[in-house]
């Protein structure tokens, strides 16, 4: 079954459904933890690919991520909604585990094979490995060249365009992700965008 | 408006993050200037194309493996599902509970009984602080699984921490204004410490009975992640920030005592989350 879709799978305006979820699993309803894991487990999961660029990696940090938040969902405070908070657990982890000894190692091994076509998982091969029957190789390859473009920005920079213009969160709702001013949202969101028109000139 | 300023407000421009005024002179300028036009376009085609990027499905197994892992995490940290109102079920098991919750209590006041027994002859026998929390010796507190290190700095180059070359701050202000509370707003709302009361109330009241003396001069990690704090302690406070500091975390390497040739104020930094 493909992995891919084109569909964005979860409404983040649902926020009462979430409150009501949560109060049910603090009351001790398992299975209101396991409908928050099914409702946003592709948006975390596609988050984790696009800040890790890597399907392993991606799939590990996904699984950590619902872990922390089967731990710290009872102390949740109804201050931000639920998608706001777990969207920080995302970027934290996934930040962690670039910061990681183990990734970092992935990593090296990976830029010394300079070669495409030997990058184990990262994304660029789940694209090739799972061609879309209506994509030609040319949109493939500048999907390629998108991701790897992205890769290469510097992870903050890289955080809040993939918040931005991946995940279509407004301005406001990345500074409460990241907690940072707007004032740097807006010039973090200008130079990646920048970067990226750079390193794609001549492709886009 | 010069062509630079308006290429600088067009990633803004595209999201529609201004007021009306700056949309129409950028609007207008877009209009009448074919270098900017292109650039806006370019940078367009660029968040287009990232928008419409495919979206990466989550492996059908997720939730099995996230409820596996759960399961398998250590009894002790299972123990609170258990307990009813707060995620927990399952009759026999409140009993489980209640009696491993009793014999857990029983297991802390002896260690704490008899880490005062081990305070009382050191002391006794003369020792001096450098032997708390050292180790080679024994150790005076007891090692909570989540706790904080305290990290006294020595100046660059130094090797061992000794009194006579701990950094010294004696002059200059703090080089950021923040109190706890600040930097526990900024923290990460994942992190560890800030589940745990007993440690931050303790650290507050920690900096407080120093007399307030304490400044943070630097933290360390990004904003949203702060891990360590370094703060600034006189030398009439220092004995009494040991004391309190070893109650809820422990010095290492040991805290030396001060000397009369030690500077005035010593920096110490806090660590939180050791174990992570």
């Amino acid at each position: 079954m493909s992995n891919l879709t084109n569909i964005k799978t979860v409404d983040a305006g649902s926020a009462e459904n979430d409150n009501d979820l949560i109060n049910a699993f603090i009351k001790g309803d398992h299975s209101a933890f396991e409908k928050l894991v099914l409702k946003y487990q592709d948006r975390v999961f596609n988050l984790c690919c696009r800040l890790l660029g890597d399907r392993d990696e991606a799939e590990d940090s996904a699984q950590e991520v619902f872990i922390k938040v089967y731990r710290a969902l009872k102390g949740f405070r109804f201050k931000s909604s639920f998608y706001t908070w777990l969207y920080r657990i995302v970027i934290n982890t996934c930040k962690n585990r670039i910061k990681s000894v183990e990734y970092r190692s992935i990593k090296s091994r990976v830029s010394i094979d300079s070669d495409q076509e030997n990058r184990g998982n990262t994304i660029v091969d789940i694209v090739d490995q799972r061609p879309m029957q209506d994509k030609t190789l040319e949109q493939k390859e500048k999907m390629k060249r998108v991701q790897e473009a992205l890769n290469s920005l510097p992870p903050d920079q890289k955080t809040v365009i993939v918040l931005c213009d991946i995940e279509g969160l407004s301005y406001d709702e990345i500074a409460g992700i990241t907690k940072t001013r707007l004032g740097t949202v807006k010039s973090k969101i200008s130079r990646a965008r920048l970067g990226l028109r750079n390193k794609l000139e001549g492709i886009i | 408006m010069e062509c630079a300023k308006i290429k600088s407000l067009l990633s803004e421009y595209m999201d529609k993050a201004f007021d009306n005024d700056t949309v129409k002179e950028v609007k207008e300028h877009l209009l009448s200037c074919k270098d900017c036009s292109r650039e806006y376009f370019k940078l367009k085609s660029i968040t287009e194309e990232l928008s419409s990027m495919e979206r990466y499905r989550a492996p059908s197994n997720l939730l099995n493996k996230v409820n596996i892992a759960i399961q398998k995490r250590p009894w002790y940290l299972r123990l609170p599902d258990y307990i009813p109102g707060s995620g927990g079920f399952r009759l026999p098991m409140e009993y489980v509970t209640l009696a491993a919750t009793a014999v857990l209590v029983v297991f802390i006041f002896t260690s704490i009984y008899i880490d005062n027994e081990k305070d009382n002859m050191i002391a006794g026998s003369g020792g001096n602080r450098q032997f708390l929390g050292s180790n080679t010796g024994p150790s005076a507190v007891s090692v909570e699984p989540l706790e904080l290190q305290f990290i006294p700095v020595s100046r660059k180059g130094s090797g061992t921490v000794s009194a006579d070359n701990l950094f010294s701050v004696s002059s200059g202000k703090p080089s950021r204004d923040l109190q706890l509370p600040d930097i526990l707003k900024m923290m990460d709302m994942d992190s560890p410490i800030l589940k745990n009361q007993k440690i931050i109330s303790s650290l507050n009241e920690l900096i407080t009975k120093a007399g307030g003396d304490i400044v943070l001069k630097e933290h360390k990690g990004a904003a949203e992640n702060i891990d360590a704090i370094t703060v600034s302690i006189p030398k009439k406070s220092y004995d009494s920030f040991i004391q309190g500091a070893e109650e809820i975390g422990r010095f290492h390497p040991p805290a030396p005592a001060l000397t009369g040739k030690s500077a005035d104020q010593v920096l110490v930094r806090i660590r939180f989350n050791v174990n992570e």
